[in-house]
């Protein structure tokens, strides 16, 4: 009986692991949506930090949830996990293919996604009918139309595989109080390299982004000759010339011979010993605790730093908590444009992934999502722009700030016309600002047609290509080895030297002694 | 009574499959991966990656600066340890395990915790993003110091005081009595806490990332980025592999370290 | 004296030493305020954060309900296998014991990316099942080390006159064995729950995506920077380091008494 006992209670050693990750699974009849989106990508209820629930953010999930049942009458439940990296979250689509219906990757990887056939496409019924078609701002659109990816030997546009969700450009953030020059310095990516910003920037850990970074001042006499030559100052984005300009600035920045390699790598390993240091996703935290000043940053998250870093007044006590006013700096060189999209992986339940996007598309849900992430949403809309004009307006046109300046407008009409139910006429998209605020959250939030023009979008690359540049970065984050490690090693290889020779020299006289004290203590 | 043994012995049964299962499988499979390589969806047997390791100026420099931030920490968890243990071992203080306790004590608080508390403090004192190898050196001595403490505790304080009392009335000198008795017969106690600094030291990244905001890259990160960033099992694999040996030799340089894990972590606090 | 000087001075610098970051920590963790260094009076607004923080709260369940099921499971199977191998021939025992040492001596981030390789492979990666796995293979071995010793002390008579006197393998096992070996496998558990509490490497390899840890949690906070907008981990850190030091102490000083008499005869 008890020999029984403990050949049960081992057996159960073996298989409680099973037992216990299967317990808690437990299982109910509803559809079942599984999303695998970025950390903090959707409007989600928060806690404030004395326990109660922040009433400004909506929780999106369970509004779509309860509006899915209210339209077909079936229940829904929404299966929500997070990734940190596109790289990470391709293992995991690789390791257990099938255990998503809807993924949030970047731009290059939506591309990686789609050539290796790994997406489904999105329905014709969708792509027309949907909010998404109707409120998702034209210029977006028609950039995800003039995108393409090869998949099985034929070109497909990004449009017919993927819907963008939040977009924007890469900048740097900075304090404009840590020097006189500063905004004139960080007007060319170089900036960086100045040792006059020694230990208070931080640039991404990552290889793509840093990688642009370094190709963007290798190539800057380039860049910069390119921009003359086609006035590129005052194009916009009907301009007819633009799609060639794009088309050169993205093929500079997507460049990888082994010469570009070669220079970007040098350009980062200078830039590595004028860091603070690489960041995972500290330099919006590092920033407005003001450990580093300047921070390599996508649009998103530059907003979200500029707001948390302000001063302002606590409504409870009526205090003013200090803080710093932070800008966002688009260089002249050119910039990367980016996008997080909708893919539904393969064997996806298509059906409930586009309805779960058309709800998201709706405005006043993508306000209530720009809301709580702080980046840009695809989706324009009425209620988007009316929601920008409350976060930003300063006044009508022809109306001054406080010092008495006029205020400049901020033309957003790229981005908002055709997209009105009727509030709205196109050409009306202007937002008046003080010349001061259009450096901030506004032009993070929204880049000028100026800034786009000369915005690269990031191409996927293949495989054989992708190793040559991860082994760049491998060498900018594995060098240099610093003189005193040579010194170090220089000491130990001669140590050892001297202890062999004076054992090979004492020879057997010693051998003995030292040999029985070891066995004496054992 | 035959039958009675066989029930005993068949207690291990469970365990050696655990074994099998989930040690030795596993590790056969990182030999696989190393010496393989995957081509359109194809794994295929290859050299490609013990090739391109030791043609790679990354992973070599890697390599040589593990070892040397692991050769340094091992070396000043030494410079402090020895004495400090040797003080404390020699001492006539009656309650001197209590004091051993104080130093060896933090072994048992969550590593992640006491890293994440030194580098506040070296960000206070303006060290965090200036010094990144100063710092992720200062890390792995704070991490491991207790591991080098505790083994040269216990030789020290087993150490038969009639030898030194018998070198000295042989006519040696302090110094010659520590060089020539006391230091050898330390031997064992050093080379366990030498083997247990010098391998976490060089693939422990969690210190060297936190402490030099993924300024340094040690070969415990490289094997970490192959897995979670560059997509290339085969060469993480291969790394894994390459450390091995690593280990390896230097277990038969030492002579192998035996129990000094078990003996420093558990045995002399529960 | 000036030797009684410098050894005080050595002894006194090491535990500043290992004692300043917790110390300051702890200190912090007592003012209102986001960043270390600037002290905003005292207060304990940052341990009420702590205890109304539902995710925290949640963390610290999942570690030690974690660290007490893979303790709970290496310790029955390491006793056992410590007991199999004792008693069986030394062609068994050898390869055993040594496939014992080589989660002890393998680099943590080996045994984590071969358990990856593994789980990837049956598709059970990133489950709690591998999570579990993960910390049995860094725990079982040390339970069969501490448990070993003491089987080799304890008095092979003892389990043959209880099989003379009646009774069964199994209670003799129970009631003879296991008492004899039980400070072995005592240690071997409590050995196990700090080696779960204190890993971060294979748990990161192993656990489910929306699962943490204390030492994930953490690590994370650091590389998002949110441990500056999170003051309250703070206060869970000195709670923990505070709690762990008094315990250990606790332990130590009252389980040493009998230890010395022991080592007196």
């Amino acid at each position: 009986m008890k020999k029984r006992i403990v050949t049960t209670a081992l057996a159960l050693c073996l298989l409680l692991p099973f037992v216990l990750s299967t317990a808690g699974c437990a299982s109910d009849t509803a559809l079942v949506l599984r999303v695998y989106n970025w950390e903090d990508y959707i409007s989600e209820p928060t806690e404030n930090e004395d326990g109660t629930v922040e009433d400004d953010y909506v929780d999106l999930i369970a509004e779509f949830e309860k509006a899915y049942y209210a339209e077909t009458g079936t229940r829904v439940r929404v299966e929500y996990s997070t990734f940190g990296t596109n790289e990470n979250m391709y293992n995991e689509l690789q390791i257990n293919p099938g255990s998503y219906d809807l993924v949030c990757p970047s731009d290059y990887m939506i591309m990686k996604m789609i050539s290796e056939d790994m997406v489904e496409k999105f329905s014709d019924d969708f792509l027309t009918n949907s909010n998404y078609a109707k409120y998702a701002s034209p210029y977006i659109q028609n950039l995800f139309e003039a995108n393409y990816a090869t998949v099985n030997g034929e070109e497909h546009s990004w449009a017919d595989y993927s819907v963008p969700y939040m977009w924007g450009t890469m900048g740097y953030v900075y304090n404009p109080a840590l020097s006189d020059t500063i905004e004139d310095d960080l007007s060319s990516w170089a900036g960086l390299w100045s040792e006059a910003y020694a230990s208070v920037a931080t640039i991404k850990d990552s290889v793509r982004d840093s990688y642009f970074l370094g190709v963007a001042v290798a190539y800057r006499d380039e860049l910069m000759r390119l921009k003359e030559e086609y006035n590129a100052d005052e194009m916009t984005l009907s301009d007819e010339k633009y799609a060639e300009y794009n088309a050169k600035v993205t093929e500079i920045m997507n460049r990888t011979d082994e010469d570009t390699l070669e220079r970007t790598k040098d350009a980062l390993l200078e830039l590595k010993e004028n860091l603070y240091g690489f960041e995972v996703d500290s330099g919006k935290q590092d920033m407005i605790a003001g450990r580093i000043s300047i921070n390599f940053a996508w649009s998103g998250d530059a907003v979200y730093t500029m707001d948390d870093a302000e001063p302002y007044t606590d409504e409870e006590t009526g205090k003013e908590v200090p803080g710093i006013y932070l800008n966002y700096i688009v260089p002249e060189e050119c910039s990367n444009i980016w996008f997080d999209g909708w893919v539904m992986p393969k064997g996806a339940n298509t059906e409930l992934a586009e309805a779960f996007i058309n709800f998201l598309s709706d405005p006043t849900n993508a306000v209530a999502n720009m809301n709580y992430i702080g980046y840009t949403s695809s989706i324009a809309g009425d209620a988007v722009f009316e929601e920008m004009v409350d976060w930003y307006s300063e006044g009508e046109a022809g109306d001054t700030d406080e010092e008495g300046n006029p205020l400049v407008p901020y033309d957003l009409n790229y981005f908002f016309n055709g997209t009105s139910d009727g509030a709205h006429a196109d050409g009306d998209f202007i937002i008046y600002v003080s010349a001061e605020s259009a450096k901030r959250q506004i032009s993070a939030q929204y880049p000028t047609e100026e800034v786009l023009v000369r915005s690269a979008i990031m191409q996927h690359f293949d495989d054989e290509t992708n190793a040559a540049v991860n082994e760049m970065w491998e060498e900018v984050k594995g060098l240099p080895i610093p003189v005193w490690a040579y010194v170090v090693i220089a000491v130990i290889a001669a140590g050892i030297a001297v202890i062999a020779l004076s054992y090979v020299y004492k020879g057997k006289r010693r051998d003995s002694k030292p040999k029985k004290g070891y066995h004496a203590v054992k | 009574m035959v039958k009675f043994h066989f029930s005993r012995k068949q207690l291990c049964i469970p365990y050696a499959l655990f074994l099998i299962l989930f040690v030795i499988i596993p590790m056969l499979l990182i030999l696989f991966y190393a010496f393989t390589e995957t081509v359109d969806g194809m794994i295929r047997f290859s050299f490609a990656n013990f090739v391109n390791f030791f043609t790679s100026t990354a992973k070599l420099s890697t390599l040589l600066m593990s070892f040397t931030v692991a050769i340094i920490s091992t070396a000043i968890c030494l410079l402090i340890a020895y004495p400090l243990a040797y003080i404390l071992a020699r001492s006539k203080f009656k309650r001197k395990n209590v004091l051993l306790m104080l130093f060896i004590l933090p072994m048992w608080i969550n590593f992640v915790l006491r890293i994440t508390a030194l580098r506040e403090l070296l960000d206070l004192i303006g060290l965090l993003g200036t010094q990144n190898y100063l710092n992720t050196i200062i890390g792995m001595v704070y991490d491991f110091l207790p591991f080098m403490i505790l083994p040269l505790y216990t030789t020290l304080e087993k150490l038969d005081n009639s030898y030194l009392e018998a070198a000295a009335d042989l006519g040696g000198n302090k110094f010659t009595v520590f060089t020539k008795v006391t230091f050898p017969l330390s031997m064992p106690g050093v080379i366990s806490g030498i083997t247990m600094v010098f391998m976490p030291s060089m693939t422990n990244y969690v210190v060297s990332d936190t402490l030099s905001n993924f300024n340094i890259t040690i070969l415990g990160k490289l094997i970490d980025q192959y897995f979670t960033t560059y997509d290339n099992w085969h060469m993480g694999s291969m790394i894994s592999i390459i450390l091995l040996v690593i280990i390896f030799i230097t277990m038969l340089v030492t002579g192998g370290f035996k129990d000094g894990k078990q003996e420093a972590r558990g045995a002399n606090l529960w | 004296m000036v030797k009684k000087i410098l050894s005080v001075a050595l002894c006194a610098a090491v535990l500043v030493f290992i004692y300043a970051p917790i110390l300051l920590l702890v200190v912090y963790s007592f003012t209102d305020s986001n960043v270390i260094g600037r002290w905003e009076g005292f207060s304990f607004a940052l341990y009420g954060q702590l205890f109304r923080n539902a995710e925290i709260m949640q963390i610290l369940f999942n570690t030690v309900w974690l660290a007490l099921a893979a303790a709970a499971l290496s310790t029955v199977l390491g006793t056992a296998g410590a007991i199999g191998i004792f008693y069986s021939r030394r062609r068994v025992a050898k390869p055993l014991q040594a496939a014992s040492q080589i989660p002890v001596i393998n680099a943590e981030i080996v045994t984590a990316i071969s358990l990856a390789l593994l789980f990837s492979m049956i598709a059970l990666y990133r489950t709690y099942f591998s999570l579990i796995v993960g910390h049995m293979v860094l725990c079982t071995p040390f339970v069969v080390l501490s448990v070993l010793p003491k089987l080799k002390q304890m008095d092979s008579n003892t389990y043959e006159a209880a099989l003379d006197l009646g009774a069964t393998p199994a209670q003799a096992l129970f009631k003879v064995v296991v008492p004899q070996i039980f400070s072995g496998i005592l240690s071997g558990f409590m050995l196990s729950i700090t080696l779960s509490l204190d890993d971060y490497i294979v748990t990161a390899f192993t656990k489910p995506p929306m699962f943490d840890t204390i030492s994930t949690y953490v690590y994370n906070a650091v590389r998002n920077g949110t441990n500056s907008s999170t003051p309250a981990l703070r206060a869970l850190s000195a709670l923990i380091f505070v709690v762990m030091i008094v315990i250990l102490l606790a332990v130590n000083l009252r389980a040493r008494k009998p230890a010395a008499k022991e080592r007196a005869k």
